[in-house]
């Protein structure tokens, strides 16, 4: 009996020790990770300043050298222009090699997306913030508008290489949002253009100098005309064309720089031509261009890659990127633009590798690359008026400031002829002219594809003068969007590989 | 002399008469001998000798001797742990010498189960064992290694030639597709290693390459049992989905001091290494690969123009492979251990010293351990223990690069240069020019010097980096330093009745130590600006990182077993609390003025230095219950439950339940089955059983909270003169918050026969088992047009594993030859069942898709190679080739159509199309084993004893990346396997490699079959002869129990189809050693 009381009084108070251990417990699984979580961020101004930064700092990703002079998808946008040419079997220039397995072109649409996504992240946040968290007056539409800009340009570079690339617009919280079908027609260009227009209305008209390379009114201005021209030259659409020269007449304050190649020059960047630009810069400790922006602050890549065009080092033994003949041939010897863009003798491009400062290892530059301009505006609002039957003056001294502003104090070239009113004759000179200004500055490729879907041009192995006549393989109907990467086809049901991959 | 003397004698002598006979008619008598070991003659100590039917009984001395008073018609019983029991009449003899023999011990064997421990014939579930016999046959620096093909359903890959590498272990294939390793858990203590399961790379960086389970020393280990089924393993509910690997280390046993001593030493080689083109050979072939591209053919590097000033096709053929390997890599490992016991109390300390260098120059590996456990009993009711362990690891890590990166350096290019200051060969020569812009008071100065003009390649466009001379301007190691221990009190308070409480600790520290030396650039491929990241006058870099984990458990256990008559049960309730944080410290900096090793550290060097912390933590836990009954030894019921709450998962998703059931029938405890016992079966059993575990580590946790990341930057504020701008922090959210995401579930069902068969001469074990994951937690690459940035965990598909596992031993003596044999072998059929959507992931190289095991090889199926242009001309009337160029010319490869546009909703199309593009990729091969084996032989005769131990693995491919590089004859000028020596020319039309051509534009080297291969391989994994020192001998030194020498030699052979180095290593191959050892006891 004893025994039994004894088991008892024992077994009761281990049972309680045991619920004693356990009962405090509980509260220990609810532990913190060791840095900051989305439920507690977003409760500043600096914050969403913060996450501002993070949109821009996306950017990176379409210029950086990406660790490899093979991934680097600098050459998706540049390289299938007539304004540039290699050597080396490129797929961006030969085109036939060109397929959704491409490495670069999985990494341009994925980085396209994630600057997308983290526009629409500020979007929300913005949407649900709650009143006292911004303090500084009208930096809540600030940021507004730079996330709908920087979105916007995310759908323009997606339109412009693949065309049918999904729609996104919301950020996306479950799994349900991961598998979108493929947008059609300008769909993308429409999003962009609504988020311009929005942008335009909420961004401010210039930063301080310490901001300087943010966006600003004018940017959005210039880019929302810019997409206007794009879905008017393919839709063949008035109203477009108009809208363009509206959005282009409200910028205000921007003027071309007298010297041609400030625009190329590192110590002459966001200058008064500048509407947008990439920031390139030395990431404060050590500039490592095998490493991402996103890896690190102190040497994450913050540079850009100019080496195709120098022959850098980092090359590697692949064929550097040279001027086309045809590019060369249309300026007149005369023309400063000339010698300023390129050695008319190797074909070796300057723009942007005469001027240049190089980050710390010397693998990559610091010289911002020019998105958009004030001359490529006033060409784009010149065809908009040629296109849209406005007047023919009009669009002629557009063109003749650029061509005044390129002679400089020099004779060549000369201004055209304003009496000029046969608009094919007029086109001709706008899009002559825009080779020329913009050669080698990524622009080429996406003029030529609209030109060609609005059926102005028609675009065969012959229009790109490459160096590599023999081998380019270009069909029309298949390049003018390039492949939905793989890695969204092998795991989106929705979505339909474009025509001919 | 008296005269009464020889009376004296003569009455001794009638003394004699009469003791003798006495003796004869059953009298008293002394009765002495010596108990020796019946395999080597060794003398055994502590024999237990009994007279028969009394309670006499004595045990043997140290020389195995004994005395005994016993009388003629007795029967002496000789028994010993390990050993068959002997009965020996004692008749007239008064000298009595007993050899005994090794016990067919499968029915005593005592097998560590999880929290308790269990007799083998008792056992339910799927558990394999082994003892520190068959530990010690491989000297290894870790102990997962000693486990290679030695119990069945235990894959343990050879991870590599590098001796802090992590074996990759499967327990019956691979039940998930994220962290698929089991749980360790160490003398009852579950571990954490922080970083582990994390597939970002960042983490692995801080996690280091160093194998934190090479801190514990392999010769204290007293056994290794391996958890399979889930009625075995659900104990350890959330973390067990994977297998359990219990390690119990040695502990003191009652008994007078015993010291052991063991010794090895040996050395280590790569048996083979890649044949590589000459200069002359090499020069030729990219000559002709960039003739064979008509685009490139004016990209030909200047180096491979015979007219050019910088050709180097006639210079001589520099060896890279043979300076890379380690020839003769030092092997050592030298322990001693002291153990003993009381009444009371028992204790054991051990200590351990070993050292290894790996495949590949400059890597090594140092071990330092201490162990300690003392037991001690207080009063009637209660036990205390401790044990506490400490290890420290000094780990090189200063191989330069891999064996595949030496192959592939030019041939032309050198390694050693006796006029440079270094006394190696450059690789790149750059010219400094002062930058104007270098200012000391900006936050960042930027180089004091820039290049002038780009560094230039010495040795063509493929010029490699110098990596030898790494070895002189950099270095990097980690040490490590973990102490491992747990205490504990028991209470018995009532017999059969035991509650205890422990309280366990694993901390680890771990330092790299990282140098890098800036004049060093010149032999870099990639060279940095040596004048950057300082003010211009430094000489190196240098920064320290410390990695923490502390893993801290306590649990309290309530034991209670009690039979009544025929029935025994056990019950076992438990509850456990765990907390692990994992912090690191980084510092670096930019800023070091000397050389001097002594004179590296990191000072306060602003704006050169930069620093970063992180932490992450996590807790975790359980509660288990376990019933166990068993009626008469002939039937068994286990029941287990356990819950489990992990800090991993959102409040709602936290606490899971895991239960588990286990029967097994003793089918020769029947009084039926007793006719039938001692002819061919002696032993029979079958078990069955139904589990559910959880796997928690395929997530880092927090996926609910959606972490902010600060690392990305933007720069401002630029122009007018300042290129730069300000670098501003940015943050972004690389994913979403997942709220729903929970365990991944294991369920298995196990069906076993044990057998012992033979008169205990045959062991057999069959078992079939099904494993099933539910809800596996993928870390998913979600589309990329979600703009999710790191891959977010779902819980998103199912997966399959099933197979049988046979383990088969023979074991017999004949006259003075003992002879044992045994085998295992475990089939792995493994499929992914259901994919979240129906959506496969994963690329070429590892594909996971419904029906097909999981990462599966997935690309182009080769068709063969064009030998005419007519036959290319008939293909490209019928077929278009959209991945290259499809501008075919003789000898590129043409591939196979197998599919077309998938219908919208689907991803694929079996229906051929004509066109060959990403629609036409498929199943290539598979890379999870589909059966491994082990197989032992092993022989004793007289003193002498042999082991030989075979290991494989069947059924499996791989994608053999060392020769896609080393046959892709379209690259720059990266030297390239001699094989291409039969490459496609018109001269010499091969069916099956293409032309060598620069850029490739047919897209020869697709991912696809023709890189595929079988990697299945049988290896000689080890052959040891051990002479044990005759007791005589040793019984002269009063000291020495027992002197055994030992040769070893490990990865003798293998043999495989496998087109490289190695099946499972081509980049740091496994080593060839061999040992010598010494093994005594005092």
């Amino acid at each position: 009996m004893k025994t039994t009381m004894n088991t008892k009084r024992i077994l009761t108070l281990l049972l309680f020790s045991l619920l004693a251990f356990n009962s405090c417990d509980e509260s220990k699984l609810d532990i913190q990770p060791g840095g900051p979580t989305e439920d507690s961020y977003f409760s500043s101004e600096i914050e969403f300043t913060r996450a501002v930064y993070g949109i821009y700092a996306k950017l990176s990703d379409f210029y950086w050298y990406n660790a490899d002079q093979n991934e680097c998808v600098i050459p998706v946008v540049y390289l299938p222009g007539d304004d540039i040419t290699t050597s080396g079997q490129d797929e961006f220039e030969i085109f036939s090699n060109l397929n959704p397995s491409s490495s670069r072109i999985s990494y341009f649409y994925r980085v396209a997306y994630q600057l997308i996504a983290r526009a629409n992240v500020v979007l929300q946040k913005i949407d649900a913030v709650e009143d006292g968290i911004y303090v500084t007056p009208g930096m809540k539409d600030y940021h507004h508008g730079e996330a709908l800009f920087l979105r916007a340009f995310g759908y323009y570079q997606l339109w412009n290489v693949f065309g049918t690339a999904p729609l996104v617009t919301e950020r996306v919280l479950s799994l349900d949002q991961t598998t979108p079908s493929n947008s059609s027609g300008t769909q993308l260009l429409d999003q962009a253009i609504i988020d311009l227009t929005e942008a335009a209305t909420l961004l401010p008209a210039t930063w301080d100098n310490s901001n300087r390379g943010r966006v600003t009114k004018n940017s959005a201005n210039g880019m929302l005309g810019k997409c206007l021209v794009f879905r008017a030259t393919v839709a063949g659409n008035n109203a477009d064309y108009q809208a363009a020269v509206t959005a282009f007449n409200n910028i205000t304050g921007i003027s071309l720089v007298p010297a041609y190649d400030d625009n190329f020059a590192a110590d002459t960047e966001n200058n008064a031509e500048s509407l947008f630009e990439y920031q390139a810069t030395q990431a404060f400790a050590f500039d490592n261009v095998w490493l991402s922006n996103d890896f690190d602050n102190a040497i994450g890549s913050m540079s850009v890659f100019w080496g195709y065009y120098s022959d850098a080092w980092n090359l590697f033994g692949k064929a550097k990127f040279t001027a086309t003949q045809k590019l060369v041939d249309l300026f007149d010897p005369a023309d400063p633009r000339l010698d300023l863009s390129l050695d008319a003798s190797t074909k070796d491009f300057k723009k942007y590798v005469t001027r240049d400062v190089l980050n710390q290892p010397g693998a990559a530059s610091v010289n911002n690359p020019r998105i958009l301009r004030y001359a490529d505006v006033l060409l784009l609002k010149a065809e908009a008026l040629n296109e849209s039957g406005g007047s023919t003056t009009d669009a002629i001294n557009l063109i003749n400031q650029v061509r005044a502003r390129a002679r400089g104090a020099g004779a060549s070239p000369a201004d055209l002829s304003t009496g000029q009113t046969d608009r094919n004759v007029i086109r001709q000179w706008i899009m002559d002219e825009r080779l020329m200004e913009l050669a080698g500055e990524g622009q080429r490729w996406f003029d030529l594809r609209r030109w060609h879907m609005g059926g102005m041009i028609t675009l065969n192995n012959a229009f790109f003068s490459s160096d590599l006549p023999g081998t380019i393989g270009f069909v029309p109907d298949r390049h003018i969007n390039f492949p939905i990467p793989t890695s969204e086809t092998d795991v989106n049901p929705n979505i339909v590989q474009n025509n001919g991959y | 002399m008296e005269p009464n003397q020889p009376s004296m004698k003569k009455y001794l002598l009638l003394g004699c008469c009469l003791f003798l006979t006495a003796t004869l008619y059953g009298q008293q008598r002394a009765v002495t001998g010596k108990v020796t070991d019946g395999s080597d003659g060794s003398s055994l100590p502590g024999v237990s000798v009994l007279v028969k039917g009394t309670t006499r009984g004595t045990a043997t001395d140290a020389t195995g001797g004994y005395s005994i008073e016993a009388a003629s018609g007795d029967v002496l019983i000789f028994s010993f742990i390990g050993f068959e029991t002997q009965e020996v009449e004692v008749g007239e003899r008064t000298t009595i010498n007993v050899a005994l023999s090794t016990s067919v011990r499968q029915l005593g064997e005592i097998v560590v189960i999880g929290y308790g421990e269990r007799e083998k014939k008792d056992l339910t579930g799927a558990i394999s064992t082994m003892d520190s016999d068959e530990i010690t046959k491989t000297v290894n620096m870790t102990p997962e290694l000693a486990m290679q093909g030695r119990m069945a359903g235990v894959f343990v890959g050879t991870p590599s030639g590098n001796p802090f590498d992590r074996p990759n272990i499967q327990i019956r294939g691979v039940a998930t597709w994220g962290y698929s390793q089991p749980l360790y858990v160490i003398d009852g203590i579950p571990i954490i290693e922080g970083g582990a399961a994390s597939s970002w790379a960042g983490h692995q960086d801080i996690r280091s390459p160093v194998n934190i389970m090479a801190t514990i020393n392999p010769n204290d280990i007293e056994s290794i049992s391996v958890l399979k089924d889930a009625s075995a393993a659900a104990i350890y509910g959330v973390r067990a989905s994977n297998g359990v690997i219990l390690i119990t280390t040695k502990r003191g046993k009652k008994g007078a001091p015993k010291i052991e001593f063991n010794a090895q030493r040996g050395f280590q080689n790569v048996p083979k290494q890649y044949d590589v083109l000459n200069t002359a050979d090499y020069t030729a072939l990219y000559q002709e690969a960039y003739a064979n591209n008509p685009d490139e053919a004016a990209n030909l590097p200047a180096e491979f123009k015979p007219s050019d000033p910088a050709y180097l096709g006639n210079s001589q053929t520099y060896d890279w492979q043979s300076p890379l390997l380690n020839k003769g890599a030092i092997i050592e490992d030298y322990s001693v251990r002291v153990s003993g016991g009381g009444d009371n109390t028992n204790y054991f300390i051990s200590g351990g010293y070993g050292r290894t260098q790996g495949s590949i120059i400059a890597n090594y590996l140092e071990r330092l351990t201490l162990a300690s456990n003392v037991t001690s009993k207080i009063g009637k009711y209660i036990e205390a223990g401790m044990n506490v362990r400490l290890g420290y690891n000094n780990a090189v890590d200063n191989a330069p690069g891999d064996l595949t990166y030496a192959a592939e350096a030019p041939p032309w290019q050198p390694i050693y240069d006796a006029n440079d200051v270094s006394g190696y060969a450059p690789s790149v020569v750059a010219q400094f020019v002062e930058n104007p812009d270098f200012d000391l008071d900006l936050v960042n100065p930027g180089p004091r010097y820039n290049f002038d003009g780009d560094p230039q390649f010495l040795w063509g466009p493929a010029t490699r980096s110098n990596i030898f001379a790494s070895l002189k301007y950099g270095d990097r190691r980690f040490n490590l330093f973990r102490t491992f221990g747990n205490i504990y009190l028991q209470i018995e308070p009532i017999k059969g009745l035991k509650i205890k409480g422990s309280i366990n600790g694993d901390y680890y520290f771990n330092l790299r130590k990282d140098w890098g030396e800036y004049a060093g650039y010149r032999f870099s491929q990639t060279p940095g600006n040596p004048y950057s990241g300082h003010d211009g006058t430094a000489k190196g870099s240098y920064g320290e990182r410390q990695s923490r984990n502390l893993n801290l458990m306590s649990d309290i256990t309530i034991n209670y077993n009690k039979s009544f008559g025929d029935h025994s049960i056990d019950v076992l309730l438990s509850a456990m609390s765990q907390e692990t944080t994992w912090k690191y410290t980084d510092a670096r900096t930019g800023q070091v003025d000397y050389t001097d090793p002594d004179l590296r550290y990191v000072g306060n060097n602003p704006p050169f230095n930069g620093t970063f912390t992180g932490k992450i933590p996590q807790a975790l836990q359980g509660y288990l219950a376990r019933a166990s009954y068993k009626y008469k030894d002939r039937y068994y019921l286990d029941a287990t439950i356990r819950r489990d709450g992990a800090s991993a998962f959102a409040p709602d998703f936290r606490w899971g339940t895991f239960p588990s059931f286990a029967a097994a029938w003793r089918i020769s405890g029947e009084d039926f089955f007793e006719p039938l016992k001692g002819n061919i079966i002696d032993d029979l059993k079958i078990r069955g059983g139904w589990g559910e575990l959880g796997n928690k580590e395929t997530t880092q946790g927090f996926a609910y909270l959606s972490s902010v990341e600060g690392q990305p930057d933007y720069a401002l504020g630029s122009g007018n003169g300042n290129p730069y701008g300000t670098q501003l922090g940015g943050v972004r959210l690389p994913n979403f918050p997942n709220f729903e995401l929970s365990w991944e579930r294991v369920q298995t069902t196990n069906i076993g026969f044990d057998a012992i068969l033979f008169k205990n001469h045959v062991t057999f074990t069959a078992e079939y088992y099904n494993r099933y994951t539910k809800g596996i937690i993928q870390s998913v690459s979600l589309p990329p047009n979600s703009g999710i940035e790191s891959s977010t965990d779902l819980n998103i598909g199912n997966v399959k594993n099933n197979g049988v596992e046979i383990q088969l031993g023979y074991n017999n003596t004949f006259g003075k030859i003992g002879f044992n044999v045994s085998g295992n072998i475990t089939t792995v059929k493994n499929r992914v069942e259901t994919m979240f959507r129906g959506t496969p992931i994963g690329g070429s190289y590892g594909r996971i898709q419904e029906g097909y095991p999981i990462g599966y090889l997935w690309g182009y199926r080769v068709g063969g190679v064009f030998q005419s242009a007519a036959e290319i001309a008939s293909w490209k009337a019928v077929n278009e080739d959209r991945i290259g160029t499809n501008d075919q010319q003789p000898g590129d490869m043409y591939f196979a159509d197998l599919g077309s546009t998938p219908e919208p909703g689907q991803f694929s199309n079996p229906t051929p199309d004509n066109i060959i593009n990403s629609n036409d990729r498929t199943y290539l091969g598979k890379t999870i084993a589909g059966f491994y084996y082990g197989l032992n032989l092993g022989g004793t005769y007289q003193n002498f004893d042999l082991s030989i131990f075979f290991q494989g693995v069947g059924d499996i491919q791989k994608y053999n990346d060392a020769r896609a590089g080393g046959e892709a004859m379209s690259s720059n000028g990266v030297n390239q396997w001699a094989s291409t020596l039969g490459r496609w020319t018109t001269e010499n039309p091969s069916p099956t490699m293409p032309r060598a051509v620069r850029s490739d534009p047919n897209e020869n080297n697709r991912f696809s079959s023709r890189f595929v291969e079988n990697a299945s391989f049988m290896r000689l994994k080890n052959v040891q002869l051990g002479y044990s020192l005759p007791s005589s001998l040793l019984a002269k030194t009063k000291a020495v129990q027992q002197l055994r020498v030992f040769v070893s030699g490990t990865n003798l052979a293998t043999f495989t189809s496998w087109k490289g180095i190695d099946p499972e290593n081509d980049f740091v191959p496994p080593l060839r050693q061999f040992l010598f050892g010494i093994n005594a006891t005092f």
